[in-house]
This record gives structure tokens, C-alpha cells and sequence, in this order.
């Protein structure tokens, strides 16, 4: 059986998502994949959660990026374009989506309690970044989509099915809320359940309304919400989706390098590759002794580095087993950030 | 060194994520038992922690979860309290009044310090960007919400934040230029928004051989010029982002080399903070 590379296996995939802990260049190995692959004549699309002004500038960008892409550069007939999610902007799309009744739009997308579910809805943000991506990858602008998931546990929530913000948006709850109406006069404000008024009594009747609020409006919603989540689903689970997992050699990126890897497992998904980064270089030592002796504090310095390099290799080792057979790129600790375009082109170029 | 670990009750250690925040934790737990002092590390985001427990060191999760279903157990929604959350509604809760998970974990934490529940309380906060939502979600709950025992809480959570002898937030970095840059952001936005206290910086893994001097009689193409020459660049990048983060924000810091054996990190960060401490004294 031969081990595909990186590239091939996004050269294959539709939809590429990068997934481990920050500080480990995640958004700058998304972002230098993609370049990779616009330059084998692909139209790729790359959905970063919040850069670093420097590797924006790596990119190109210029202004601001927003929720919508922007085309960045074009090379060999493939393009390269940029986003920044926006979660809330994406639910409010989806929200008008959904709905014929400008009434009701405008009622949902200006209740806070709507505002507040993409704040702070644990999963939120990751279900909208599962949406952009099912949207960008149904758009004919684009052959492949490649994704910065935000440096959390929680950013592989999406895969939940059937999702915990449909659950969440579900009639259910609603019925729990509020106490049936009585003489189907479902239009007036339903009775408030006991545990409600109790709640409201704890964190305050104000907010509670929003709450009932949103939910009355959000009827009749909540089953289109759900069959798209499923499509979504669909969308993450395909053979043509590609999960990389991205680390450093540190213990902390590690852990939860596995994490992801286990998270993954359990879906039935396999890593389709492994990034390892900064990684000290194996610069080798001196085997002739006159130049050892010659300069000690250099041998030194080599000597010490050359240690450094191989108890990386042997902390990522156990790692590296559990990705089998799938490709692993290793990629060296650079002196600077990637602050340039010249940076992030010979970044692209290792993943090559 | 007692000094030191006497001036806050508690630290929350916070910093952007691979700048080994849960090894500077854990390092500063150890070092205060060193000392002769007992501590309790907090974790708050599920992850298992880098120290055991000993006689000193006491090791505990706190989950938002779990301190919002804690909270209805203790204010008189026992009964319901696994209705709310099977039914779903502990998540209305927590949507409707955002940061009320935040303000529960962080008045947990506060109840610990006032129960002196060790000597020095650490807690392994969350990445930095998020440091700054958490620690401004009791300000924002106790301007939302008007009356009741979350505004209370929140007040009492106010005064804890804002008391440097019981809380201070302890911000970790590496000597590069992106976390650097995303401290400056989280130092002033804690201390403007926030009002909490900060800790001495610590700077982590930071070369601790100087710049090599390369003589012209050695071959260029020797390996021991190619190590030599990335130690260099490195350490100029870290002397660069050093001073640049000193000139912005000026305060003092707490510099701890890079680890020189895997297996004892922890107890060689321990050391390191056990003399770096003395020395800000």
C-alpha cells in the first residue's frame, strides 16, 4: 500500500479542515495549503477564524476580510480567495433563508437573545462555520474549501448529529417553556411554566422574555433547520471531506492533537494527515573531531539542538502511530513569523 | 519568595494557546510547595492536569456545567435541577443570560479563596482571547441583569476581581512576535475592561545560550555553523520581541529557559520560577 502525500490527499478532497490547539500555526498551514493547492490550478477558498494581522499580510489581503470571500490572487488558471466567519452574520442568513415572512426575520434577528446564541451558545460558532463550509462548498466559485477551526475541544461539535443548536431550537424545548395555550390561541403569549418563572426570579425577568421571545418566533423554523443540519452532516462526514490534524512537538499541542484524532475515531473518521510544526531542525553534528575541538561552544550549540530535535521525534512518535497509514508533514521551527508572502510561498512549497 | 505568594490569594494564569500556560501552572503550584506553602490548581477546560496531587498540591476541574448546575442545586432548583438539564433549558439559561456559566466558575473559585481553601490558589485559565470574555462577564451580568442572587453574585465576583490581595491574572507568552502582540491586546483590554490586577509576566522557553560568535576560520558548510546560525536568528527574534513587549507594556517579568530535560520540565520551570521570584523581590 503506498502512502499518499498531503498534497494528494487534498488534491482529492473538497473540503479540507484543519483542526488542534493554538499556537501551533494552524491558520498559517491552512493558509499556505491552500496556496499549495491554487497553484496546481485549483479555485480554493480558505475560511480562517481570526488571523494574525502579519499572516494577513502574508496572504495579501489588504482591507478587511469579511464573511464573504474575497479573491486574493490567481495563478495557472487557480484562484485563491479569502474569508473571516462571521458567525452571527451567518445564522442571520440562514434565519432569512428560511423564511418568506420579512416580519418574522426582523423579529428573530433583532431579538437579543438570537444575538446572544452565537456568542455564546457553546457549539454555535462551530455549527456556523459547518454551515459556511457546506455553503461554499456547493458554490460553483469553488473546487476546494479549506478550513481554521478555532483552537478549542469544542471545534469538532459539529459533528454531533443532529446538531446541538437544532436540538437546542427544537419544539420541544419550547414546550417546555412555555405551558400550552389554552383554546388554540396560539398567536397570544402562551402561560409561563413554573420552572421559567422560577428561573426568571434567579437571573431576571427581562431576560427570560427575550428568550420566549425568540422562541415564538422561531416557530415553524425549527424543521428546516433540521433537515439542513442534516445535509451539513452529510457534507462532514463524506469520503471527499479530509480531516488534517495539525501539532507542535509540545506536550500541551499533544495531548490535544490525540484528543482530536480520538474525537475523530469515534465518528469513524480517519486523520488523512498530520502536520507537524516548528519543529527544531535536525542540522546534524560535526563528525570530525579537530573541527569538535576546534570550536567547542559551536559543537556546543549543535550538540544541544541535535538533542532537542530528537526528543521531539520521540515525543511525537506515539502520534505519528496513531495517524497510520495516513502522510505525515514535518515542518521546521522558523526563525521568524510568517510575515510575508515570500515566507508563506516556501511554506507552501514544503508542503509540496 | 513568600513575599510573593503572599501578595495575591489567587492567580489565574492566562496566555495564547502553545505558550505552555498548564506547564507554567502547574511549574507555579510546585514552586509554591517548594516553599512550603500548599496549593490549590484549578482546571477549567476538561484537560487532564501536568502535576498529581501531593500533601501541597491539591488538583481540581471546575466545568461551567458543572457550576451552573451546582448553582440551581444551591438556590432552591435541586429537584429540578436534572430536568433543566436533560430538557435542554440550563443552555436557555446560559444563552439568555451570556457569561453566567463565566460568572459561576469564577464565583466557585471565588468562594474557594474566601473558604482559604489553600494557601495559594492557581488556576489554569482559558487562552487568552477568551481570557477576556471570561473575565468580563460578571461586569456585563451585573449591568443586564437588575435584581436577585446573580447580580449579587456577580458584585461579589466584582469586588474579587478587583482586589489585587485575593486575585491577580498571571500572563504567559513566548518571545515571539505574534503572542507578544496578542498579550499587549489582552494586558490592556484586563486592565481597562476588567480592572483585574496582572502578575509578573512571564516570558517562556526563552534560549538561554547567548548569541555565538562565528569565526571566519571555520568551513561555511559545517553543520556546527548551519546550528549556530538558527541559534542566532533565534535569539535575535527573541531579543527583538523581549524588548518590544518590555518598551509597551513595562512590567516586571519572570523569564524561564527553555526546558532542558522532557521528563522534568515541570520541576526545572519550578526552579526556574522558585529563583526568578527571588529575584523580583
Amino acid at each position: 500500500m503506498t502512502t499518499e502525500t498531503l498534497m494528494q490527499v487534498a488534491s482529492r478532497s473538497s473540503v479540507v479542515l484543519c483542526c488542534g490547539s493554538g499556537g501551533v500555526g494552524k491558520t498559517t498551514a491552512s493558509a499556505a495549503l491552500a496556496l499549495a493547492q491554487m497553484r496546481t490550478g485549483r479555485r480554493v477558498v480558505v475560511v480562517t477564524i481570526d488571523p494574525a494581522r502579519r499572516l494577513a499580510d502574508a496572504l495579501g489581503v489588504t482591507g478587511e476580510l469579511g464573511n464573504q470571500p474575497t479573491l486574493l490572487s490567481s495563478e495557472n488558471g487557480g484562484e485563491l480567495w479569502a474569508m473571516m466567519l462571521d458567525a452571527n452574520e451567518t445564522f442571520a442568513n440562514l434565519v432569512q433563508g428560511y423564511s418568506s415572512d420579512s416580519a418574522q426575520v426582523e423579529r428573530i434577528v433583532t431579538n437579543r437573545f438570537f444575538r446572544n446564541i452565537s456568542s455564546s451558545l457553546g457549539g454555535t460558532q462551530e455549527y456556523m462555520a459547518a454551515e459556511k463550509l457546506f455553503e461554499l462548498h456547493n458554490d460553483p466559485r469553488f473546487d476546494l474549501v479549506v478550513v481554521d477551526t478555532p483552537p478549542t475541544r469544542k471545534a469538532l461539535n459539529f459533528l454531533d448529529a443532529p446538531g446541538r443548536l437544532v436540538r437546542f431550537l427544537d419544539h420541544r424545548l419550547y414546550r417546555v417553556l412555555l405551558a400550552p395555550a389554552r383554546g388554540g390561541l396560539r398567536v397570544v403569549a402562551a402561560a409561563v411554566t413554573p420552572i421559567v418563572r422560577t428561573i426568571a426570579r434567579v437571573v431576571g425577568a427581562s431576560v427570560v422574555d427575550d428568550a420566549i421571545a425568540f422562541f415564538q418566533a422561531f416557530e415553524g423554523m425549527d424543521e428546516g433547520f433540521r433537515a439542513r443540519a442534516q445535509q451539513v452532516t452529510q457534507t462532514l462526514t463524506s469520503p471527499t471531506t479530509s480531516y488534517v490534524v495539525v501539532s507542535s512537538a509540545q506536550k500541551e499541542a499533544l495531548d490535544e492533537a490525540q484528543f482530536f484524532i480520538n474525537r475523530l475515531k469515534t465518528e469513524n473518521i480517519a486523520t488523512a494527515a498530520l502536520i507537524i510544526n516548528r519543529l527544531t531542525p535536525d542540522f546534524g553534528v560535526s563528525s570530525d573531531t579537530q573541527t569538535t575541538n576546534n570550536f567547542p561552544a559551536l559543537a556546543e550549540n549543535a550538540n544541544r539542538l541535535a538533542q532537542r530535535a530528537a526528543s521531539e521525534r520521540l515525543s511525537i512518535a506515539p502520534l505519528v502511530a496513531a495517524v497510520s497509514p495516513s502522510p505525515v508533514v514535518y515542518l521546521s521551527l522558523l526563525p521568524h513569523d510568517v510575515a510575508d508572502h515570500q515566507a508563506l510561498s516556501l511554506l507552501a512549497d514544503q508542503l509540496s | 519568595m513568600n513575599n510573593f505568594f503572599a501578595s495575591s490569594r489567587t492567580i489565574i494564569v492566562a496566555g495564547k494557546g502553545g505558550v505552555g500556560k498548564s506547564t507554567v501552572s502547574a511549574a507555579l503550584a510546585l514552586a509554591a510547595a517548594q516553599a512550603g506553602l500548599t496549593s490549590l490548581l484549578i482546571e477549567l477546560d476538561g484537560k487532564p492536569s501536568l502535576v498529581s496531587g501531593t500533601s501541597h498540591i491539591t488538583v481540581r476541574h471546575i466545568s461551567p456545567a458543572d457550576a451552573l448546575t451546582e448553582y440551581f442545586e444551591t438556590h432552591g432548583l435541586a429537584r429540578l435541577s436534572k430536568r433543566l438539564v436533560s430538557s435542554g433549558i440550563v443552555d436557555v439559561v446560559a444563552t439568555a443570560a451570556p457569561g453566567i456559566d463565566d460568572l459561576l466558575v469564577l464565583g466557585k473559585i471565588k468562594a474557594l479563596e474566601r473558604e482559604r481553601a489553600a494557601d495559594i490558589i492557581i488556576v489554569d485559565g482559558p487562552a487568552a482571547g477568551h481570557a477576556v470574555t471570561f473575565l468580563q462577564a460578571p461586569r456585563a451580568l451585573y449591568d443586564t441583569v437588575g435584581s436577585g442572587p446573580i447580580r449579587q453574585q456577580a458584585q461579589d465576583v466584582l469586588q474579587f476581581l478587583a482586589d489585587p490581595t485575593r486575585c491577580q491574572v498571571m500572563l504567559v507568552t513566548l518571545a515571539e512576535a505574534t503572542p507578544v502582540n496578542e498579550l499587549i491586546d489582552t494586558a490592556f483590554a484586563l486592565e481597562d475592561r476588567v480592572g483585574v490586577a496582572l502578575a509578573p509576566i512571564v516570558i517562556n522557553a526563552i534560549e538561554e545560550q547567548p548569541l555565538l560568535e562565528i569565526p571566519s576560520s571555520i568551513e561555511t558548510t559545517s553543520p556546527l555553523v548551519t546550528a549556530a546560525r538558527f541559534h542566532n536568528s533565534r535569539v535575535m527574534q527573541q531579543t527583538e520581541s523581549i524588548s518590544d513587549l518590555h518598551t509597551r507594556l513595562p512590567l516586571p517579568s519572570l523569564r524561564l529557559t527553555y526546558g532542558s530535560s522532557a521528563s522534568s520540565v515541570i520541576e526545572d520551570l519550578a526552579n526556574q520560577l522558585r529563583s526568578q521570584i527571588e529575584q523580583l523581590s
